[in-house]
């Protein structure tokens, strides 16, 4: 009776389940750096887009454009750029070839006051990585 | 008589989950080929897969190997690496994907499996569309909504008019250029605003937009199936007009369609079919946002 219940629980709820526990955890990071659009939590149309989003390493700007022709480089950046973390930074020091021990890394997001119709940009993270 | 009775209802069962399958595995064959700029032995792989597909569904009555065998490939493809750079609707094919599976496998229920699921997963995705929205200061402020208008992410149909389009291809060309300068605090561009009261009247309808979230998640749950599923219908009509997100609104209107009673007119059943595949046929001519 009582296994009758669960399997009937898992066909019918599961899924739905790992898409509200996936959906909670994308909320729950996106203090943490997490784009809205991305994560499965389905915050699409919240806030810019993550594309527009800019990476600054070394007060130096990094195009996408420019990585282009890199498809290994280009998905750490992309990475990287929707929600930074820590282990994307060697592998991004290293595809970007930065060959300082310290690196500065910084997050730029463009943000519209319709009121005052400006299009300005706010820093939204902001990393030291020194490696080992 | 009762017997052919019975077997009419297995077969029309039988037709909406195969009706249901063919749609998904479409969706999934169409969508890493065009969309990804994948080399040559993938999209080889995927034309295989599917007439494959074709093949042991004729000859062994047999989809339930070739949608699994699709889906892994579609992870594989969409996935690997790529959790946080694929789109939303990425997260709502697998969860499709593996729905289908179940209701192979346990196919005497496969209806309650089918709607239960769907109902579900549609609850979660509108409920946390709308709560982020109602969480998000750039959303609740119009600021965000207003931006895409200025540069001709809404009512794409608007850009039909050539004094408009000039109007919103200056502010892509401004926005372009300030993304291509070095970000600092003080830096920034003035957009040109289509008409006067246009920031009031784009905030009045990003409120609008939430609440009609609201009245979704709301209307899964309306007993009088005819008033649900048109309603259903004039959102995903809407919603395509407002802004053409393809991939993601088919996804929606699958799951729309599969809570579709089998004894509705076939008005319905044909509407969501032809949406459907017209999401599919404009991801194809990449035409939208996808």
């Amino acid at each position: 009776m009582f296994t009758d219940q669960v399997r009937n629980a898992l066909k019918f709820y599961a899924i739905p389940l790992i898409a509200l526990i996936i959906a909670s955890w994308q909320v729950s990071h996106i203090q943490y750096g997490l784009s809205r659009w991305k994560g499965g939590g389905f915050g699409m149309y919240t806030e810019v887009h993550a594309d527009s989003r800019q990476l600054v390493v070394n007060d130096s700007l990094i195009v996408y454009d420019s990585l282009r022709d890199n498809k290994k480089i280009r998905l750490i950046f992309k990475n990287y750029l929707f929600y930074p973390r820590k282990k994307y930074c060697s592998s991004l020091m290293e595809q970007l070839k930065i060959e300082d021990d310290t690196a500065k890394l910084e997050i730029w997001l463009p943000e519209y006051d319709a009121k005052m119709n400006l299009l300005t940009r706010k820093k939204i993270h902001e990393y030291i990585h020194i490696e080992d | 008589m009762n017997i052919s009775i019975l077997k009419t209802r297995q077969l029309d069962k039988l037709d909406k989950l195969h009706i249901l399958s063919y749609f998904f595995i479409l969706y999934c064959s169409i969508y890493p080929f065009v969309i990804y700029r994948n080399p040559w032995y993938i999209k080889v792989s995927i034309v295989l897969i599917i007439l494959l597909c074709f093949f042991v569904h004729f000859f062994k009555k047999q989809i339930m190997i070739p949608l699994a065998g699709l889906l892994i490939f579609y992870m594989y493809l969409t996935f690997l690496g790529k959790y946080y750079i694929i789109g939303n609707h990425g997260f709502v094919t697998i969860y499709i994907g593996f729905m289908l599976l179940l209701a192979h496998v346990f196919s005497l229920e496969e209806d309650v499996i089918i709607r239960k699921n769907s109902l579900w997963l549609l609850l979660v995705i509108m409920l946390f569309g709308a709560v982020q929205k109602l969480f998000s200061p750039n959303y609740l402020s119009g600021d965000y909504m207003n931006y895409v208008f200025n540069v001709g992410g809404l009512f794409p149909l608007l850009g039909l008019n050539s004094t408009m389009g000039a109007y919103f291809e200056e502010n892509r060309v401004l926005v372009q250029e300030f993304a291509n300068t070095y970000p600092t605090m003080s830096g920034a561009v003035r957009l040109n605003l289509l008409f006067e009261h246009q920031t009031v009247l784009i905030y009045w309808f990003s409120i609008f937009i939430i609440l009609v979230e609201f009245l979704f998640v709301l209307a899964l749950f309306w007993k009088n199936e005819v008033y649900k599923h048109l309603f259903f219908l004039v959102f995903l009509i809407t919603v395509a007009f407002t802004r053409q997100e393809t991939g993601f609104l088919s996804m929606l209107c699958f799951l729309c369609f599969t809570q579709l009673p089998q004894n509705m007119p076939k008005i319905f059943n044909f509407s969501y079919c032809f949406f459907f595949l017209g999401c599919l046929v404009f991801m194809f001519l990449k035409i939208g946002y996808h």
